[in-house]
């Protein structure tokens, strides 16, 4: 029974660990470009919902339908108005700017929210379901369906829509896309915008199950980074994956070697398929 | 083209700046790294004191009352003429640096202070995650160093580890009299030694928690308690169901550990949602102040209830300062009266160190650092928070006890929790006031 606890809090806790690492992903697939602001952008979402809450008096679910297209609008902007310009000169000044962006936010936040602990609690953080032995937490399978949700309407955008097409057409050959009459930089605005709005769901997730600072950002990050790699770069349903066996790796080491068995799977995915699980 | 991508990197800083506008201003005011606190008065000269306080971030609760403290000490020095230097008068200068609880910064800022401020006294406050590192500083840097609020162990195995310190001064509880008092909180929770109750440890493996848990495995099976130990964690893991799973399969009577409150919330939450059943809960660093605990409320009303943990000060606590004349009660209704908060146990022991680094340069009379090492060594001095006199050696580390006693959260009617005095039995001798009884039950017993 123990070891089916272990397996139920693992896939639990990996579904927010793909929800993390799904942006990240997305940039890395079709901009082709290491996005090292993702983690404060997860911060940025995490305060978002726990101050509107706050200040709306809502459940802190709800504030989702503000930050979700707030992020998006911000991650075009972003694309379309620096990362793309600096793009033209090669990915690692792009890489750099990201880098920057990742200091520039962190201050920012600091300075504005200062450096104390935050949590978004709701009516529902403390019922716990006991089945026979095994006991769930009912935020965890709230977060766990609003994971699952945002990565299935992603494919579902990806594999179905006109849009979702386009960007995978930009992601496979560029300049081929670019020829059907796709425009890249475009794609590349809704992509980022994208990856801005899953890390609102990622924050959201975030507030609601830990306590995060301004300072929270590089630790996500390196989660993200361990997720996209173990999943493949540009794989979705990798992601997926990536994120449950990485979130089991964290609960069969436990809170004593929970992040030393992620970190040497992460290596070991390197060494041995440095692609990932789905890339082709 | 060109001005195009220009206008709309302006929108995007723009729209991002604004969006962290709109949340900062429900989410409490920016603190710069460094303030002061300038004398005041007409005097020959400043003596001025470094203090790395957690404004923000993790421990800020701990770091609250600081400027109160330092307004209100700097005010007193100077209405009182201030203190005597190699014959004339000096005002004094208290200058705060935040470390936003971070460990090397607060190495940073003690080096500022240090070389760019020439300070002639660091007090080095707030848990061992301040203390060993500005002390660390003051000691290689020959600076007369008041070290408080931090339990001595890890601060001696720290900061001396055995050679003996010539300018830190430490005064606080030791690990062993923690443990005295955790263990008077279990037997009022009818967990007394020698019943075979069975404890669960919680402890990160920083530097605090390691010296927590080095000493509670080796006294706890001399008390006839079962060791329930399912290891040291890295603070900040995210998964605590494997510690949660050990105490639950050795069906723990007790659960007692310290944490900083992020990682408790997640190991508690983890408790909870395990059906661990602890019939006693005693938690120190993470369940001592209001601010604290409200990170805990915020989760769910009533998940701090009838947690216990150990009471250093409170402003009803039997003492008077002797450098000031003011009585705990009057300190503790001034800081109520100013900002409309209960003063935090920290604030008493902020303004303890200042007492101590006020009477050492009064009895020194002179800056010389010297001089005012050997007038802080020889301190016997009654403060807010006690006696202190630096009689006791630890690993090289001269050190004075300071009291203890235990409380307990409870539940208020109004929906807020209250830190009650339940017991003071391991300071027997001294008159702590006990303002409330022990209730049964917690979150894990609900």
């Amino acid at each position: 029974m123990i070891v089916l606890q272990y397996i139920i809090n693992g896939i639990l806790l990996g579904g927010i660990y793909a929800v993390l690492g799904v942006g990240m992903t997305m940039i890395f697939g079709i901009v082709k470009l290491t996005n090292l602001a993702h983690g404060e952008f997860v911060i940025i979402g995490a305060y978002a919902s726990t101050l509107i809450a706050g200040a709306l008096g809502v459940d802190p679910i709800l504030t989702l339908i503000v930050t979700i297209p707030f992020m998006f609008i911000i991650g075009m902007i972003l694309q379309s108005g620096l990362i793309n310009r600096v793009m033209l000169k090669g990915s690692e000044p792009a890489l750099l700017v990201t880098f920057g962006l990742s200091i520039i936010l962190q201050d920012a936040m600091l300075l504005l929210f200062t450096a104390d602990a935050r949590h978004a609690g709701g009516a529902y953080s403390s019922i716990v379901f006991h089945l026979g032995g095994i006991s769930i937490a009912l935020l965890d399978i709230i977060l766990l369906v609003i994971s699952l949700l945002t990565i299935l309407i992603l494919s579902w955008f990806l594999n179905k829509t006109y849009m979702g097409r386009s960007i995978r057409a930009t992601s496979d050959d560029t300049q081929a896309a670019s020829l059907m009459g796709v425009s890249v930089k475009r794609t590349y605005g809704i992509a980022m915008g994208i990856a801005m709005a899953t890390a609102a769901v990622a924050g959201l997730c975030i507030a609601l199950k830990w306590t995060y600072y301004p300072s929270s950002g590089g630790g996500y990050l390196l989660t993200a980074f361990g997720v996209v790699v173990i999943g493949g770069m540009g794989s979705i349903p990798g992601t997926l994956v990536a994120g449950l066996i990485f979130g089991l790796a964290q609960v069969i080491g436990g809170a004593n070697y929970g992040l030393l068995v992620g970190y040497i799977l992460l290596i070991i995915m390197l060494a041995v398929r440095p692609q990932g699980l789905f890339s082709k | 083209m060109k001005k195009r991508g220009i206008l709309a990197l302006a929108l995007a800083l723009i729209l991002a700046v604004s969006m962290l506008a709109a949340c900062g201003s429900s989410g409490g005011g920016s603190t710069p790294a460094g303030s002061g606190a300038a004398s005041g008065g007409d005097f020959a000269g400043t003596i001025k004191i470094g203090y790395v306080n957690p404004t923000t971030g993790a421990l800020a609760g701990n770091g609250e009352g600081c400027d109160w403290v330092v307004k209100r000490l700097t005010q007193w020095v100077a209405d009182n003429g201030g203190i005597t230097i190699d014959g004339k008068q000096y005002g004094i200068q208290v200058i705060v640096y935040d470390s936003e609880s971070d460990s090397s910064k607060c190495s940073e800022m003690a080096q500022k202070l240090a070389e760019e401020d020439n300070v002639d006294m660091m007090i080095a406050i707030q848990t061992p995650e301040t203390v060993i590192p500005v002390a660390g500083v003051a000691e290689r840097y020959g600076i007369p160093c008041v070290a408080i609020q931090a339990p001595v162990n890890p601060v001696a195995a720290n900061v001396a580890g055995g050679d003996k310190t010539e300018w830190v001064f430490e005064a606080f509880w030791t690990i062993e009299k923690v443990y005295e008092a955790h263990k008077a909180l279990w037997t009022a929770a009818g967990y007394a030694p020698n019943t075979g109750a069975k404890v669960g440890l919680a402890f990160a493996n920083d530097a605090d928690g390691s010296a927590w848990h080095d000493i509670f495995c080796e006294l706890l099976p001399k008390d006839g308690y079962e060791v329930v130990d399912p290891g040291m964690y890295p603070s900040g893991s995210d998964d605590f169901t494997s510690i949660a799973a050990a105490y639950k399969s050795a069906g723990i009577d007790v659960l007692a550990g310290t944490n900083i409150p992020p990682d408790f919330l997640k190991l508690y939450k983890a408790c909870i949602s395990a059906g661990v059943s602890a019939g006693c809960v005693t938690m120190g660093k993470c369940c001592l102040l209001d601010g604290d605990v409200a990170v805990l409320e915020n989760d769910t009303q009533g998940l701090a209830n009838g947690i216990m943990t150990e009471v250093w000060w409170q402003p009803n606590y039997p003492f008077t300062s002797a450098v000031t004349g003011e009585a705990s009660q009057a300190i503790g209704d001034a800081y109520l009266a100013d900002t409309g908060r209960n003063m935090p146990q920290p604030a008493g022991y902020a303004y303890a160190a200042l007492e101590l680094a006020i009477n050492a340069f009064q009895k020194a009379g002179t800056l010389d650092k010297e001089a005012v090492r050997d007038a802080l060594a020889a301190t016997d001095l009654d403060t807010v928070v006690g006696p202190i006199k630096y009689d006791q050696e630890m690993m090289g580390l001269t050190y004075g006890d300071t009291v203890i006693a235990g409380g307990q959260w409870q539940l208020q009617e109004d929906g807020t929790e209250k830190l009650v005095v339940i017991d003071n039995t391991v300071y027997s001798n001294i008159d702590i006031p006990i303002t409330g009884e022990y209730k049964a039950g917690t979150a894990l017993t609900k």
